[in-house]
């Protein structure tokens, strides 16, 4: 207790020689203290000075410090707000990060204290505790090491000690704590590990002893911080970082020169847009160059207008820590035409850029252009993956500690809230997917519950009901944990529903009109692509799906066969004929497989044109953890081609067909986004995933050409 | 305890348009929103609600960007509002040399600095536990854990604080005070009837020997006085 070490006695010149007890102490500290409303701020001044050290690493100081930090928590009852407000500045900027355990302590006591003593330093004593969640910048680094990790356990440990103290204390105080919380959470362009170590401790929060109270606003928070990442992602940011372009252009006897020559071999990196003063030998065969030219015209300028955006250096290669780096295009040209051309483009795009020899048209998907790897710090869509493993870690706990329920109860409402209606969430959702997936029977069942129910009540406006049913048959598809039985109940109620609607409404098909009954037979036809064999597998199941009574529903006035995607359309018929659904009706059904244009605009300039929210997560990490969990088409195909029932179109498809089908799992499966850059095929192809709209993309595709060349898919990696 | 009361209020309770499919929800919820909140027009903080009914009156619908309604009800509330020299009892929390920490009705957190606290307490660690006792009555002991009352001094209405004070005699640890309290107004009575019987004695007696010493006799009754609490305790 009372022993001081030399440094006191030093100090306190005043009482030389002594031996000060903790009482002693505390008196000096007192008198200080009132003597500052006398106005002799000497000994006060003195104290203040001891708190601002900073840099002291010696004995003397750490124990000097230290004791004055007792002190101080022995006189709470004498801190006065205005009186001693340096006082109270300088203990406000104090970091427990910068310290050793022991100051930790005292400084901890003293802010519990604080905020035990006096209803106006609860916030403060609050702000100062959540201001210890992360680190101070120069530090920030150290914690990837061993000695870091210790040290932020040791601090985080402390604070959050330190939050139940206080709530032991003064009961009402996790409540303040709530929004003090929300609002100090960092920005989403703040760096990666700062939000990381923020959202971890909102989630030690959640659930630590005062989760129960704070529990319930910590998770929407984070759902929403989440989704605020999420819409900044464009579909251009996307790109696993070793898949190739999904359909690369192949020159007959072309070599290929990488234009920028710093080795980026896997084509992903990308430099700026290029051109040489000297054209080069152009290798390919002349009667393509012309075709060629137009279309590399089209991708010059749309990589142009890219680069103005992200502000190239002028006359420069930018260098790679950069980041801004455009997909690496150069024209192969050597005829006069080739070079007069490239000077106009130079001249139209305004920048000037420097000309180097050797280029070759590599139409890559726009999607290379923010590639992960080489921009600055981290980019948005490793944040949100770091974040969302991070979410998944938490489900985990929460599963092992057996609170899965609750904690999916607030989930759930979070979701219905914010992601249910955010326009094309692209992996949120995906947070959802994995809790269902920790627990099948309970949360996996009532997440399907709700989705259906949601659709089928008419009290939700229609946007959200097609939200919701678009979200249900993603999910039943791609849930491998959600059983048959499951699948089937719900199929029966959504048919239900149609054909009940289908019966009220006798009216021709219209599109604005009745697009909740249209996304919910786009939502069946989905989810029987993926699920007709298991349902077939099962006899039960297999009667009750012949029994349900979807021919009149496709068969009528309302026409879903025409309105709903295309692609869907197609396989559902092509499985059902295979699984002997309709029998009467095929011919009829495989003559109306035109490209309709209503389907084209169906949802159009609103939201749902095509939304399969449960699409193949594209961001790495989090992809691992949902992979067992996670059924892919081409898995579903092949099985489908290896039966014997199912096989009779399965193995008639022509060639084309199959490039077709094939091409679709690239869609589905590989970790590429679905390519625009000017590649005229199929928009069908886009349909089984997600579309992305990007204005630039928009622009390019209107004044495209036909690909001259021959193209080929080319075989990801990726795509099992 | 004192500062506990029920009131009944006549309120008004403005709900937006899309709550209309379910109002008495929504009416539900804006009086939870009320919960553990001090409110000035109340005089109190809302502790507990229960309708009494819901007029039926129709509701008003107010004009305006978005038209809300107001739903008159008649509610009975529990408000707690402490003021000055009331007595509360609460829970011991925490004990320092410098203030007791007490947790009123399990929300409402209360602090006693040590100025507070009248002369007869002192701090004390006992088998490793921190205490406060009695300098005068041995058995009457404050730790972490016991329940005690103690008068207000001030109310912080905005974080629910309460600022209490031990000096009042009637204060300290509820079992002990509970326990003694006939005692001591028994012990005062008989005191005092002996203080008045010895001091006639001991007059009659000092009158005798020839010396009466004022402070003598007082100094007598006080040690009578002591003797008898003492076997009493």
């Amino acid at each position: 207790m009372g022993r001081v070490s030399g440094a006191e006695k030093q100090e306190f010149s005043e009482m030389e020689n002594a031996e000060f007890s903790d009482l002693q102490l505390i008196c000096h500290v007192r008198d200080a203290l009132s003597a500052v409303t006398l106005g002799d701020r000497e000994n006060y001044d003195e104290l203040v000075g001891y708190l601002h050290r900073k840099e002291s690493l010696n004995p003397d100081d750490i124990a000097l410090l230290e004791t004055t930090l007792k002190a101080l928590s022995g006189t709470v009852s004498c801190i006065d707000s205005v009186h001693h407000e340096s006082l109270l500045s300088a203990v406000y900027r104090m970091s427990l990060w910068n310290y050793g355990t022991s100051i930790m302590d005292a400084l901890i006591e003293l802010i519990v204290s604080l905020a035990a003593s006096n209803g106006k330093y609860i916030d403060w004593s609050l702000e100062l505790l959540v201001n210890n969640f992360t680190p101070p910048y120069h530090l920030m680094d150290s914690l990837k090491q061993e000695s870091g990790i210790e040290k932020k356990n040791k601090v985080l440990s402390r604070v959050h000690a330190a939050f139940e103290a206080i709530a032991v204390l003064v009961p009402l105080a996790p409540l303040r704590l709530s929004p003090i919380v929300v609002q100090r959470m960092p920005l989403i362009y703040s760096k990666g590990p700062e939000i990381l170590m923020y959202v971890e401790n909102m989630l030690k929060l959640e659930s630590g002893a005062i989760g129960e109270i704070v529990g319930v606003t910590m998770l929407p928070a984070i759902v929403d911080r989440l989704i605020e990442l999420d819409v900044e992602i464009g579909w251009d940011g996307l790109l696993q970082e070793d898949a190739k372009g999904i359909f690369e252009m192949e020159l007959e006897d072309a070599e290929f020169a990488d234009g920028d020559g710093d080795g980026d071999d896997n084509m992903v990196g990308v430099s700026i847009v290029i051109l040489s003063e000297h054209p080069c030998m152009l290798t390919c065969q002349a009667d393509c160059i012309q075709a060629w030219l137009d279309q590399a015209v089209g991708v010059v300028k749309w990589l142009c207008e890219v680069a103005k955006l992200h502000m190239v250096n002028s006359g420069k290669r930018p260098r790679k820590q950069l980041g801004h780096r455009v997909i690496s295009s150069a024209i192969n040209y050597n005829s006069q035409e080739g070079k007069s051309l490239c000077s106009k483009l130079v001249v139209d795009s305004q920048l000037t850029v420097n000309f180097s020899a050797n280029f070759c048209v590599n139409c890559k998907p726009a999607a290379e252009y923010l590639n992960r790897k080489t921009l600055e710090g981290n980019t948005i869509a490793e944040k949100l993956d770091s974040l969302i493993e991070l979410t998944f870690l938490h489900l985990e706990s929460c599963q092992s500690s057996g609170r899965l329920s609750e904690v999916f109860d607030v989930l759930l409402r979070s979701f219905q809230r914010t992601i249910l209606n955010a326009y094309k969430s692209k992996f949120t959702q995906f947070v959802v997917f994995y809790a269902c997936a920790l627990d099948p029977e309970d949360c996996g069942v009532k997440f399907a519950m709700v989705l259906t129910d949601m659709f089928l009540s008419n009290v939700n406006p229609p946007n959200t009901r097609m939200s919701a049913v678009a979200y249900l048959a993603s999910y039943l598809s791609r849930a491998k944990f959600v059983s048959a039985a499951l699948v089937a109940s719900i199929l029966q109620r959504l048919v239900d529903w149609c054909l009940n609607y289908c019966q009220s409404h006798d009216s021709v098909m219209n599109l604005r009109a009745h697009q909740v009954f249209y996304s919910g037979c786009q939502a069946l036809m989905y989810m029987l692509c993926f699920r007709m064999r298991s349902l077939m597998d099962a006899p039960r199941l297999k009667m009750q799906l012949l029994n349900m009574p979807m021919e009149p529903i496709l068969q009528h006035k309302l026409n879903p066969l025409k309105v709903c995607l295309p692609t869907v359309v197609v396989e559902f018929l092509r499985q059902a004929k295979a699984a002997k659904l309709f029998m009467t009706s095929e011919s009829f059904a495989f003559d109306d497989m035109l490209e309709s244009d209503l389907s084209r605009a169906f949802g159009g300039i609103d939201r749902l044109d095509a939304f399969f929210p449960f699409d193949p997560c594209l961001l790495k990490k989090s992809e691992s953890y949902i992979r067992p969990h996670f059924a892919r088409w081409s898995k579903i195909k092949c099985d489908g081609a290896n039966d014997g029932d199912l096989s009779e179109s399965g193995s008639d498809a022509s060639d084309d067909e199959f490039v077709d089908m094939n091409e679709n799992d690239m869609i589905e499966d590989d970790m590429t986004v679905s390519v625009q850059a000017g590649l005229d095929f199929d928009p069908d192809l886009n349909r089984m995933s997600i579309t992305p709209k990007n204005k630039f993309l928009l622009h390019f595709q209107q004044q495209n050409a036909r690909m001259p060349a021959r193209i080929r898919p080319s075989t990801s990696p990726e795509s099992l | 305890m004192e500062g506990l009361k029920v009131s009944n209020a006549n309120l008004t309770v403005y709900l937006h348009p899309s709550k209309s499919r379910d109002a008495s929800e929504a009416i539900l919820r804006e009086l939870s929103s009320l919960l553990f909140t001090f409110s000035e027009a109340l005089d109190g903080v809302v502790l507990a609600y229960d309708i009494n009914s819901l007029d039926n009156k129709a509701a008003k619908i107010l004009s305006g960007v978005i038209p809300y309604f107001g739903v008159p009800l008649s509610v009975d509330l529990l408000l707690f509002s402490p003021k000055p020299d009331m007595l509360l009892e609460g829970k011991v929390v925490k004990l320092s040399q410098e203030s007791i920490h007490v947790v009123v009705l399990g929300f409402s957190s209360a602090i006693i600095t040590v100025k507070d606290i009248r002369e007869e307490f002192v701090y004390k660690t006992k088998h490793e536990q921190d205490v406060y006792a009695s300098k005068s009555h041995k058995r009457h002991v404050i730790k972490v854990g016991t329940m005690i009352r103690f008068s207000v001094k001030s109310f912080d209405e905005e974080i629910l604080h309460i600022y209490g004070s031990l000096m009042p005699d009637h204060t300290g640890s509820i079992h002990w005070l509970e326990k003694h309290s006939e005692l001591i107004s028994h012990t005062n009575k008989i005191a005092k009837k002996r203080e008045s019987e010895g001091e006639l004695t001991t007059v009659k007696q000092d009158a005798i020997d020839g010396k009466i010493s004022p402070l003598d006799s007082v100094q007598k009754i006080k040690r009578s006085k002591k003797q008898k609490i003492q076997e009493e305790s």
